[in-house]
């Protein structure tokens, strides 16, 4: 029995000897300490790195784990899962995962685990010995979490050469004394008077914060968009292919957000504070996006809850009247998908095309069907039109609608028997900005000679750049790109000095999730503020 | 390619060498093992009844602390394959729960009221024990064939419910192919709380979760408790004890 099974295994053993000394083609290598590499990964340590981090390879065969019985692709159970994404191994469940980084593999005196299992260093062989079969150099069994893998040799060279760099790999933009971050600037005609305040504003904010130090000794360097560029995805892409940024903050996505997030999860790089709106809201969310204002959808369902909460529109019947484009269209859906949460029944839909509006003949249909609330999301004029045209019916329901949907002229146009009746759902008002925060600017626009027009922009990008700022801090020194989004999660009720406060959350991503409304006074033509800010949940 | 030829061969041959040796070692060590004709305490894991050890500690296997067994007489204790598991009666709160459809559902009433029930607990940003547990979880699904949700209803009970959503949640599940029969559920953290107590399974932080698994037959009141890490072929069999009573066993 104990000649067989000796046979057996020098037979398995010769077997694979023959497999991995076909694929022996690279130089003996010499080395055995880790030496800090320096300069960019390798393509074997990159596709290390994807192996290692997410079980991904480029080869045709996928590379699977073996929990007991069970074969699951690796992708699923990955190495940094357990070992961490710096190697460092943690204990969970009572699981304890070992720390990976090639230093402590090697070390010469070997290892003692609290259960008692000894073994002596790792090599490369005894390493990939661990991870297809499950013992250590001193042939133990490791533990039962630990799956086997199914690996070729390619890919297990790959990982290894990751694993020798693991503990000097630090994510892209990231030095011992710098912090690469990206801006993207808004394209387009007419827009590079504004992209050049933002440039101006977040310049002076890092400057500033450098030159006091920076955070955790760390400067931080801001790089922008070129206005070349042909729209803002490309553009970013570009920036990050010449800079390797670890972070973009504040700008703008509108018109690309689909195409940001996917680049910022396809990267893994962390996005604060893109102004757009349409916040891609999705749940589970895009871990790596974090908005800072509300969106149409945002502002439409506070309007809900606004007129659920203050105007007991429950007990009327409500409209959602719209023009059949993306704006319109995404905040109507909004205000549908709320009004069944908080239980409104019987709402009347009613897509139009800008065309064919017919403001009397909308009027009347309303007031026919007995309609209380109307949410009127008409771009132009289509909403002032409808207001006249209800007030020429003696007709004046609630009308609730979103500020950016609004033409400036409604203030003044206003007929008087709408008189606080007419609600709009604003991101920001101008009491967002604190005492602090106009003292800050004050400093800032005095010190380095900010531009006097596009205010609310530059305020808009030091917001993000402030959120940016405190998550690094609250990060801590020992900073990755994972850590920040930590750190941005937890953030609760933190002011900006600008904005709203902010929330975030592991599945929240719009910080300021919800809307002022405002209402008209129509003697003084004014908009005059209904209370305090009102969230969307 | 980092592997020289020589030293890999050497690998080879030691590795051989030691496994081919290794049970011989596992004989002596249950030989050791065998218990003195006195009354001694030894200490034992709950999860891991066959290790034992002379001191108080944790489990290596698991890191649970061990807990003090008398040894009372010197006979041999029946190999665990033999034993009939200890059974445990369970008092479980009916609170509303949401599934991974996001539809609100009873716990005791829709999901384990005179049924076999496997429950393990996991939430979905755990990178470390849980997928291990959803992987084992989907093989008993496979193994379960038909019988999944038919006879037999799983469970993944949330640790986490304040982050985990029904959409998170079955994006979990849909990673792990959970089916009819697997139902994954959070809600409200102070039910949440509630139900976990109860189950015994509470924690202060979800990753100080176990990774156990809760096996049981809420027709005769019979529970079980295993270590959800096992091989899959010991839950389903746990489960077939379940649903035959264990009385044959």
């Amino acid at each position: 029995m104990q000649l067989l099974r000796n046979i057996a295994c020098t037979l398995v053993a010769a077997l694979c000897l023959v497999v991995i000394a076909s694929a022996q083609v690279a130089p003996k290598k010499t080395e055995t300490e880790a030496q800090q590499p320096a300069g960019p990964l390798t393509p074997a340590e990159r596709r290390g790195r994807a192996i290692y981090l997410r079980g991904e390879t480029t080869n045709k065969r996928e590379i699977s784990a073996l929990v007991g019985d069970v074969e699951v692709p690796a992708t699923t159970i990955n190495c940094a899962g357990c070992h961490g994404r710096r190697g460092e191994g943690k204990t969970e469940g009572g699981v304890t995962a070992g720390n990976l980084t090639w230093s402590n593999l090697i070390k010469t005196y070997g290892h003692t685990h609290p259960n008692g299992r000894k073994h002596g260093p790792f090599t490369e062989s005894s390493f990939a010995m661990a991870v297809v079969r499950g013992v250590d150099p001193a042939g133990n069994d490791l533990a039962v979490a630990m799956p086997r893998y199914r690996i070729s040799i390619e890919d297990m060279n790959d990982l290894v050469a990751y694993i020798k760099r693991l503990e000097f790999d630090r994510d892209p933009g990231l030095a011992a004394d710098s912090i690469d971050v990206g801006v993207p600037l808004p394209m387009g005609a007419g827009l590079a008077d504004i992209g050049q305040s933002i440039r101006q504003a977040i310049t002076a904010y890092f400057d500033d914060l450098n030159s006091r130090g920076g955070i955790y000794n760390r400067k931080i360097k801001a790089h922008f968009t070129e206005a070349g560029a042909a729209d803002v995805l490309s553009g970013l892409r570009a920036l990050n292919n010449q800079n390797h940024v670890f972070a973009f903050i504040g700008g703008v996505s509108a018109g690309a957000d689909k195409q940001i997030g996917s680049l910022a999860r396809e990267e893994e790089i962390p996005f604060i504070g893109p102004a757009t709106l349409l916040p891609q809201a999705e749940q589970p969310p895009n871990r790596y996006v974090f908005y800072l204002l509300p969106g149409v959808s945002e502002q439409a369902m506070a309007l809900v809850n606004f007129a659920d909460q203050q105007l007991d529109a429950k007990k009327v019947r409500a409209a959602v009247v719209y023009p059949n484009t993306e704006l319109p269209a995404a905040a109507a859906e909004a205000t549908l998908a709320r009004a069944e949460q908080v239980g409104w029944k019987d709402v009347v839909k009613l897509p139009y095309s800008a065309a064919s509006f017919d403001a009397n003949k909308l009027a009347q249909q309303l007031k026919a069907d007995g309609i209380g609330a109307v949410f009127i999301f008409g771009t132009g004029t289509d909403e002032e039109n409808f207001l006249r045209a209800a007030s020429a019916l003696d007709w004046t329901p609630n009308v609730l609608s979103i500020g950016i949907f609004t033409p400036r002229t409604l203030a003044a146009n206003i007929p008087s028997a709408f008189a606080k009746k007419v609600f709009l759902a604003f991101p920001t008002v101008p009491g967002d900005v604190t005492a602090e925060g106009a003292a800050e600017y004050r400093a800032l626009a005095e010190k380095y000679k900010l531009p006097a027009q596009h205010t609310a922009a530059q305020l808009a990008a030091l917001a993000a750049a402030k959120t940016f700022v405190e998550a690094l801090k609250r990060a801590g020194a020992d900073l990755s790109r994972e850590q920040l989004v930590t750190a941005l999660e937890g953030l609760y009720d933190y002011d900006t000095g600008y904005t709203p406060k902010l929330i975030f959350g592991p599945n929240r991503r719009v910080g300021a999730s919800g809307a002022y409304i405002i209402t008209i006074n129509p003697d003084t033509k004014e908009f005059v503020s209904t209370g305090s800010w009102i969230s969307a949940n | 390619m980092f592997f020289p030829r020589i030293s890999l061969c050497l690998i080879m041959i030691s590795a051989a060498l030691v496994l081919s040796s290794a049970p011989v070692k596992t004989v002596e060590a249950q030989t050791r093992k065998r218990p003195q004709p006195q009354k001694v305490t030894t200490y034992s894991c709950p999860m891991h009844p066959d290790y034992k050890s002379k001191k108080p500690g944790a489990c290596p296997k698991c890191g649970m602390t061990l807990r003090p067994v008398e040894t009372p007489s010197p006979t041999p204790t029946p190999s665990p394959a033999t034993e009939k598991p200890a059974t445990e009666k369970l008092n479980i709160p009916d609170v509303e729960v949401v599934n991974q459809e996001g539809q609100k559902i009873k716990f005791y009433t829709d999901l384990v009221k005179d049924r076999v029930v496997a429950i393990n607990f996991i939430f979905t940003t755990c990178t470390t024990i849980c997928p291990p547990l959803g992987a084992t979880f989907a093989r008993v699904q496979k193994d379960l064939g038909e019988r999944a949700g038919r006879d037999v209803q799983m469970i993944s009970i949330s640790v986490d419910p304040v982050t985990d959503t029904p959409e998170r949640l079955k994006a979990w599940g849909d990673k792990f192919h959970a089916a009819r029969g697997w139902t994954l559920v959070t809600g409200a953290k102070p039910q949440m709380d509630q139900l976990l107590r109860a189950l015994g399974a509470a924690t202060a932080s979800p990753q100080d979760h176990s990774p156990m698994v809760l096996i049981g037959n809420d027709a005769r009141g019979e529970w079980t408790r295993t270590y959800g890490l096992a091989p899959s072929r010991q839950l389903v069999e746990l489960i077939d004890k379940a649903a035959a009573g264990g009385s044959e066993h």
